[in-house]
């Protein structure tokens, strides 16, 4: 099913390159985007990132498909909220910054203790469980009005109480700088642990359990440690989440996010370590800045992911290495021409979907406001008029349809730069044993 | 006493067979194809949309004969032109695929009849108290649903049990290739598998969307008791199925008439700073909603394959 990319591993100088891309993009966002609200942004997708990866813990790395990851992270958010308040008032000198820490814990806690029930089953029989657990302990929250806060939630202030290196976290740029740290520790830590002998066992539990059992290690085992570590690194991502919001509501506990995370992971690419991150950052992206143009969000993203699920089940992480060779063997030149015949017909295509779904949309909007005339990039069009219809949705089809001779180019393309490359690779090998 | 008797049983009744309903197809889907259609109620929702448009522009009764038929046909389309493609790539691929579908579904869904409840009411031929009991009258129409919920149990046994295609279908769940070699068309009969089954929630639809209410929130609502039905009964097993559906119904609406909570059936009192005070002190009838999944687990703990489950999976 999926490929060898993650079993291996990247090894130490692999992962450096996209490490210290990372590193060095974290650090220098704040400069491009410094706005309050796109400090905020960006924390979120710190968040985001954390989340998605401690999902990819699960699925990308063990197998394990869960509609509940939310659950961990809700409740390490519950947690630091609920830690945040008590250390502003007692005397305990626990600094702020650590707080997400103690998230963790609750996520180290509660994700071994439902791992335990969970995870006897892998594929589908624990996808409906946790999905199950999911929903419970998310009405729970709801029922629980106390200590969850009921529908309005909890809030909690991360600038009272004591704090390390004089930090006050009262500016959206000092509350970034701690998420990103938090980010970046997180992300080695993750990354370091894929390389250990139970990241390793992981892997080979996902692709083949049986063959794990004969082996003498015990594959459900290896499934509660790792929905454990899962649930570890979701509950410091919600205390994460929990500093940056100020507040925290039973939501974050609910299905919406655990398929959310799903998601961005697939999206991303769950069979490539830093996939996960890609996906995050898109995902956050559109929820946050597209849903202010657009109510049909949520559809692009739906079509989005199943075209992935589809097309490119290693996701867009998946699409990019998937070029690694061509690029190194300077073979992409051959692609392009073919890239380009897709891409004119093929945005063609995309526009004109967006375009009727816009309209439809503000077909809608009219029937119950009756006053918003449609416009679409700048220009105005009349959604009453079946002549707009029949016309985009030609100009849709068509594009659609013009899209294909690109497509079987590209196929072409592909097979032959294909074969030159191994031929070169072979090539290559053959100087290697001549000199060697 | 009597009263409350009575409540729990009809209302426990109407409310397992709706949950069967629901579940039939999913556990269809399921049992002959492998398939976790996580858009199951997605293409329930479906057809109480298209039951409500289809009532508005005829009458009730072609709707509850077309509106399945057409989530049924959109059901085939969707296995025959995206379902097949990830088939070779196992269950996990199929149900994100699912996954995804109740997404676009759901958008669809707001698109063409917007973010509000449509007023899709009970038709009036069925709008009338069929009986009374101790002063409670209930409606014809649970009646009815009620009855499509047992014809179509068994009709699918039937289905499966004693014509030709059911055995064709079953013998192709155990070795797919050979059937193939038989000379039969597997790729059809998957595809009229899917359909049938997407029909079958298109039928909850048209029957349960009037009783329930008909939003663009009811797919999600209904979604994970569907599961629970299905991970309780037995993955795969219509008898586990209705069995757990009926059983479902029962306990709830049963917990819905207690007022007493945990602490109070255990005789405890205690400060309301001790650890799980909300939780043993809340009442039974609030707790009713979380019950299944509280069931699912301690199913789960104590007898994993479900009620009838054959297989461990």
């Amino acid at each position: 099913m999926a490929d060898r990319a993650y079993t291996r591993g990247l090894s130490l100088p692999q992962g450096l390159g996209p490490g210290a891309f990372f590193v060095v993009s974290l650090a220098a966002a704040p400069w491009v985007f410094n706005s309050n609200a796109a400090l905020t942004v960006l924390s979120l997708m710190a968040v985001a990132v954390v989340f998605a990866l401690s999902y990819n813990i699960l699925f990308g790395q063990t197998g394990l498909l869960s509609f509940g990851h939310a659950v961990y992270y809700g409740l390490g958010a519950y947690f630091t909220v609920h830690a945040l308040n008590y250390f502003a008032v007692s005397r305990i000198p626990y600094p702020v910054e650590l707080t997400p820490l103690l998230g963790g814990v609750a996520g180290l806690f509660f994700g071994f203790v439902l791992g335990v029930i969970s995870v006897r089953r892998a594929g589908l029989g624990f996808a409906m469980i946790s999905f199950g657990i999911g929903i419970l302990m998310g009405s729970l929250a709801l029922i629980l009005r106390h200590w969850f806060g009921g529908d309005g939630g909890l809030a909690g202030n991360p600038a009272g109480g004591t704090h390390l290196f004089g930090l006050t976290l009262t500016s959206p740029l000092e509350i970034y700088y701690l998420m990103a740290a938090w980010c970046v520790v997180c992300v080695a830590l993750i990354y370091f642990f894929t390389n250990t002998p139970l990241g390793q066992m992981a892997t080979a539990v996902r692709d083949n359990s049986e063959r794990v059992e004969f082996m003498g290690y015990s594959p459900y085992q290896i499934r509660v440690r790792m929905h454990t570590l899962a649930g570890f690194f979701a509950g410091v991502a919600g205390g994460m989440a929990a500093i940056t919001n100020g507040i925290v509501a039973p939501d974050a506990l609910g299905f919406v996010l655990s398929g959310e995370v799903i998601i961005m992971a697939y999206i991303g690419g769950t069979t490539i370590f830093f996939g996960p991150v890609i996906g995050a950052v898109i995902l956050s992206f559109m929820q946050i800045q597209l849903s202010n143009y657009t109510n049909a969000w949520q559809l692009y993203l739906g079509l989005l992911f199943v075209f992935i699920v589809i097309y490119a089940p290693d996701g867009i992480a998946g699409l990019l290495k998937m070029h690694a060779p061509a690029m190194r063997y300077r073979k992409l030149h051959h692609l392009l021409p073919a890239y380009l015949l897709v891409a004119v017909p093929g945005g063609v295509f995309l526009l004109g979907l967006v375009f009727l779904v816009q309209m439809g949309y503000a077909l809608h909007g009219a029937q119950i406001f009756l006053t918003q005339s449609f416009t679409f990039m700048g220009l105005a069009f009349d959604d009453h008029s079946v002549w707009t219809w029949v016309i985009g949705a030609a100009v849709t089809a068509g594009a659609f349809l013009g899209a294909r001779p690109g497509v079987a180019r590209a196929r072409c393309a592909w097979e032959r730069i294909t074969v030159e490359i191994k031929a070169a690779q072979a090539l290559a090998s053959r100087a290697d044993g001549d000199t060697g | 006493m009597l009263h409350t008797t009575i409540f729990v049983l009809v209302n426990g009744l109407m409310y397992g067979l709706l949950l069967f309903l629901l579940s039939s197809g999913l556990t269809l889907i399921f049992s002959m194809m492998g398939v976790l259609n996580f858009a199951q109620v997605s293409f329930y929702m479906l057809g109480a949309y298209l039951g409500f448009q289809l009532m508005v522009w005829t009458n009730y009764w072609v709707a509850l004969f077309l509106a399945p038929l057409l989530v049924g046909l959109l059901g085939a389309a969707v296995e025959r032109y995206l379902l097949n493609k990830v088939h070779m790539r196992g269950q996990v691929a199929e149900l994100l695929l699912t996954f995804g579908l109740s997404y676009l579904i759901l958008e669809a869904v707001k698109l063409a009849w917007g973010v509000n409840a449509v007023n899709y009411g009970i038709p009036r031929s069925l709008d009338f108290p069929i009986f009374s009991i101790a002063g409670v009258s209930y409606p014809a129409y649970n009646v009815f649903m009620m009855a499509v919920a047992v014809a179509i149990f068994i009709l699918l046994y039937l289905l499966l049990k004693k014509t030709r295609l059911g055995i064709i279908i079953q013998a192709a769940l155990g070795d797919r290739d050979m059937v193939g070699m038989l000379g039969h068309n597997i790729a059809q009969i998957f595809t009229l598998v899917f359909g049938i089954g997407c029909a079958l929630a298109g039928v909850a639809g048209v029957v349960g969307g009037n009783i329930l209410v008909t939003e663009p929130g009811m797919a999600l609502s209904l979604l994970p008791i569907t599961f629970v039905v299905v991970v309780i009964g037995g993955m795969g097993s219509f008898t586990g199925a209705l069995a757990a559906s009926l059983l479902i119904g029962f306990l709830q609406n049963y917990m819905m008439t207690l007022n007493v909570s945990l602490a109070g059936l255990a005789g405890l009192s205690m400060g309301a700073h001790a650890p799980f005070y909300e939780l043993l002190n809340q009442p039974l009838s609030q707790l009713a909603a979380i019950m299944p999944y509280l069931l699912m687990i301690l199913i789960l703990v104590f007898r994993p394959q479900g009620l009838m489950g054959k297989v461990k999976t």
